[in-house]
């Protein structure tokens, strides 16, 4: 579809730096369960990132990130907490309790697509609050993100007329 | 009339508190394709990752998400903002297959405006192949392009330099 602010040397930036980024952390995107020929892919001359000709502003503001270790479970045997790895077009260093209230969903491993709320955050720590379940079967290496989007459905971010709002971390 | 007052009010108290981040699927596969739309519009992530097959494959304008991961995680926050600020409507659909693959094609005419006041006004053709499993259908291929001249114009120069005949 659509969307995109970058022109085709931010592209190749965005390209650049992502590739870097999931080098550098082992993120694994070409699962082994896809048949797909990962080298005819290549050879083909296809470009493996890109968006296309609209050009709008976030909606949302994000935070995208790989789990980089699981946090220790409390005395029910439950793990409500993990330590965060910035990966990918939309991170920033954390502030204590920046993400309080957002939306975190899991786009990887065995809970991809379970969504989570975020109750507190530290600089090195983001924990999820209970209503949802614990964040058992989360594994490192797991790729999130966290969007500024309440347990409503409701954006925290940005007025409600859609304009641009002042830049901030995470858009 | 009271047994059936009680089931709807399980059965509505149970789509109350269903997670979208649950199995979800369609039945029908124009119907996964246009709720995966709405869950782009209403910004749902999790909805949105619930109508794609893990297998799932994009091609966009060129380009390629060779798993729901890589789309998921670095293309459908882009598609969530578009879809925020624009109109699909839809100008032709044209569905088919047999069994547990199905394809679903359709023609929309988008609109909107861009971030800087200028207007989308554009037909965007729509690739879908649904697979089916567990009687429901999700997306496992996408496919988009435009009729936009001036992204043609951009795209096309930026891609031709390395790209090759894609294999038949």
């Amino acid at each position: 579809m659509k969307a995109k602010r970058l022109g085709v040397r931010a592209s190749a930036g965005f390209v650049l730096t992502l590739g870097c980024s999931i080098a550098s952390s082992q993120v694994l995107f070409l699962s082994d369960a896809v048949p797909f020929d990962r080298g005819s892919l290549a050879r083909s001359g296809f470009i493996q990132v890109g968006h296309d000709n609209i050009v709008v502003d976030p909606t949302v503001r994000r935070y995208t990130g790989m789990v980089a270790a699981l946090g220790s479970p409390n005395a029910q045997g439950k793990m409500y907490s993990f330590v965060p790895s910035p990966v990918g077009p939309h991170n920033f260093p954390l502030s204590p309790d920046e993400l309080r209230g957002w939306r975190l969903t899991m786009l990887s491993g065995k809970r991809f697509g379970q969504v989570f709320t975020v109750s507190t955050n530290t600089e090195s720590e983001i924990r999820v609050t209970a209503d949802k379940g614990s964040l058992e079967g989360l594994d490192v290496r797991d790729v999130f993100i966290i969007e500024s989007v309440d347990a409503d459905g409701v954006s925290m971010f940005g007025p409600a007329d859609g304009a641009s709002a002042a830049p901030s971390p995470g858009v | 009339m009271a047994r059936w007052s009680s089931t709807a009010t399980i059965a509505f108290g149970l789509l109350a508190f269903a997670s979208p981040s649950w199995a979800q699927g369609a039945r029908i596969p124009a119907d996964a394709v246009d709720t995966f739309h709405a869950a782009l519009k209403k910004k749902d992530t999790a909805a949105a990752l619930s109508l794609l097959d893990r297998g799932l494959v994009v091609f966009e304008f060129g380009v390629v998400d060779p798993t729901v991961e890589a789309y998921a995680f670095r293309h459908l926050p882009f598609d969530i903002d578009v879809a925020a600020v624009s109109t699909w409507s839809i100008e032709s659909r044209r569905v088919g297959g047999e069994g547990n693959e199905r394809w679903v094609l359709t023609t929309y005419h988008v609109t909107g405006r861009q971030a800087d006041g200028s207007p989308i006004d554009q037909i965007t053709l729509e690739t879908m192949i649904l697979r089916r499993t567990s009687d429901l259908f999700r997306i496992v291929h996408m496919h988009w392009s435009t009729n936009d001249p001036k992204f043609q114009a951009l795209s096309q120069p930026s891609a031709s330099p390395q790209a090759a005949p894609p294999p038949k």
